[in-house]
């Protein structure tokens, strides 16, 4: 070797403050030069390699993320949402097989009892609800007080865990649906029921407990199918209550839901501010 | 400097007023909040940690105003807290439960956040039991878990509920350690029940009770409280307010004077008791 890089170099290329082209052609000296390689090992920064060594022990020390954060990373979802859904109480096992037993249930009902079928789509949708309701709140996400207590948006951190929610239950849904009797529309009916009631639920949540929004939600809904049902007897229930008319009526329900929760938003940043 | 500047603030639940006009100011270093249960002390650490709103009075920390939107998410952005009882995704290990809270904090970036929590679970002295689970911990190390959380982002005001509430004696000599390191540069504000605590780190104690301060000053400025009402005696003294035999046999009384006996300086915990009045001693008896 003929030459060597001088000192000031190699001051500048240890603290980083070097052009991209300097550092590729220092980098490509130090692989040839022993000289080169020692003088920088001496002079080397011990702080600066003090934490380049333990973020390497950080990154050897991360644990490998589970299936869920696995998954999503495979859809290109960023680590740190993926994370933040994992931890969404609703979307543990135990959670889903509840989930799965209550669809198996309605899907026996609507086969063997005549209007069962408006059991199932009165069911249907309260179940992503019931797990948006058990996704955040006081007393349900474990570690809603430090949650509450970060600067993280609340907004961002309902939206994210929301429709982690409603996918997962949705698709349990949709599976449920095709062991129905009839494989005719009635067999989606549930799906704009599903995403207006949740819509609803989340509005209220900027005004209410997230769990009170939740069961008032719940409640008007089992009320409006039982007194339409009631109202529809005699006709063909199913195609009576959950028609054209009732599918127009909750889109326009949701729509103004979606724009109460976006104008209120402010208001899930509060904690107990309220 | 003033970090925390608390006046006049109430806290009612109902016809509970958990806060009952509490005043006091806080700057950098220690402070420790004594009082017994009931006191008001949780009520008052979850209005600082901006988690709830009092009913009334004023409350300004890190010179922000909680009350406005914006001030409360830069509150948020500079403050580490560890309520009284946290929460856990049991199924996370300590690493990544530390994670997640640093990702409620707005810490993005992976690499970066990953060495910070590392950090902080050394420093709690938990890097060894980083990947186990967190429901496979005890009580102690899931404190110290939720004591790294807080550390989280090397915050300028840290908020801390009890957080030597079921630590063994080596826990807590260790706690006060890292405590100590951390009082040099910022300000926290601790719960306790702990009078031995109070005295051997903070340099500033509160002592609250039916969600009011009855005292704010230095740890020796408690024990003087006390000055001439703790006496050492043979027997036990039938007038005394509070009497228990030490280890060494004789009677520690406090309250008026027994015969044949010593005057002696008072600890903290003479004061506080002191302080408290009837109802304490009639707690401690």
């Amino acid at each position: 070797m003929t030459w060597h890089v001088p000192v000031e170099a190699l001051r500048r290329y240890e603290s980083g403050a070097i052009d991209a082209t300097q550092q590729l052609s220092i980098e490509a000296h130090l692989v040839a030069c022993d000289f080169c390689r020692s003088a920088l090992a001496g002079s080397a920064n011990r702080s600066a390699l003090g934490r380049t060594w333990q973020a390497i022990e950080a990154e050897l020390a991360a644990p490998a993320p589970g299936v869920i954060e696995r998954s999503l990373l495979a859809f290109g979802v960023s680590d740190h949402s993926a994370r933040l859904v994992a931890a969404t109480p609703s979307l543990r096992r135990s959670w889903l097989l509840a989930i799965a037993a209550v669809l198996t249930l309605a899907v026996l009902v609507a086969n063997g009892a005549e209007g069962g079928y408006i059991f199932f789509l009165a069911i249907a949708p309260l179940l992503p609800l019931a797990g948006i309701a058990a996704a955040f709140g006081p007393g349900i996400d474990p570690t809603y007080e430090i949650g509450i207590a970060a600067p993280i948006r609340g907004f961002r951190l309902l939206l994210i865990r929301s429709v982690a929610v409603l996918a997962s239950t949705i698709a349990l849904a949709a599976v449920a649906a095709l062991f129905l009797p009839a494989l005719d529309w009635r067999a989606g009916a549930w799906l704009l029921p599903c995403l207006a009631v949740v819509a609803t639920a989340l509005a209220l949540s900027t005004i209410v407990n997230p769990l009170r929004a939740t069961v008032w939600v719940a409640a008007t809904w089992l009320v409006g199918v039982g007194a339409a049902t009631w109202a529809a007897t005699g006709e063909a229930s199913a195609r009576a209550v959950f028609g054209q008319q009732m599918q127009v009526a909750v889109v326009v329900v949701a729509i103004v839901a979606g724009f109460v929760l976006r104008a209120r938003r402010e208001e899930l940043e509060r904690g107990e501010h309220r | 400097m003033t970090n925390v500047h608390v006046e006049g603030v109430v806290k009612r639940f109902g016809s509970t007023r958990a806060l009952d006009g509490v005043s006091f100011e806080a700057g950098a270093g220690i402070t420790g909040l004594l009082g017994p249960n009931g006191a008001g002390k949780t009520t008052l650490l979850r209005v600082l940690a901006t988690v709830m709103a009092p009913s009334a009075g004023e409350v300004r920390i890190l010179g922000r105003n909680p009350a406005s939107p914006r001030d409360r998410l830069e509150i948020r952005r500079r403050l580490g807290y560890m309520p009284q009882e946290p929460g856990f995704h049991k199924n996370f290990t300590v690493f990544e439960f530390v994670d997640y809270v640093a990702i409620l904090k707005e810490m993005t970036d992976r690499r970066e956040r990953h060495a910070e929590v590392a950090r902080v679970l050394q420093a709690v002295g938990l890097g060894e039991v980083e990947s186990r689970k967190i429901k496979v911990l005890s009580g102690g190390m899931r404190r110290r878990v939720a004591l790294a959380q807080a550390l989280l982002g090397e915050p300028e005001l840290m908020i801390l509920d009890e957080p030597t509430a079921g630590l063994d004696p080596e826990q807590r000599l260790r706690f006060r350690e890292t405590m100590s390191h951390l009082g040099e540069d910022r300000s926290i504000i601790l719960s306790t029940h702990q009078t031995e605590d109070v005295a051997a780190l903070c340099p500033r104690v509160i002592v609250m009770n039916h969600g009011r301060t009855l005292f704010a000053g230095t740890p020796r400025e408690l024990a003087e409280v006390a000055r001439g009402s703790v006496w050492l005696s043979p027997e036990r003294a039938p007038d005394a307010r509070l009497s228990y035999r030490t280890g060494e046999g004789r009677y520690r009384n406090i309250g008026a004077a027994p015969e044949h006996a010593d005057l002696v300086d008072p600890t903290v915990e003479d004061g506080y008791l002191m302080l408290l009045g009837e109802e304490a001693f009639v707690e401690a008896a």
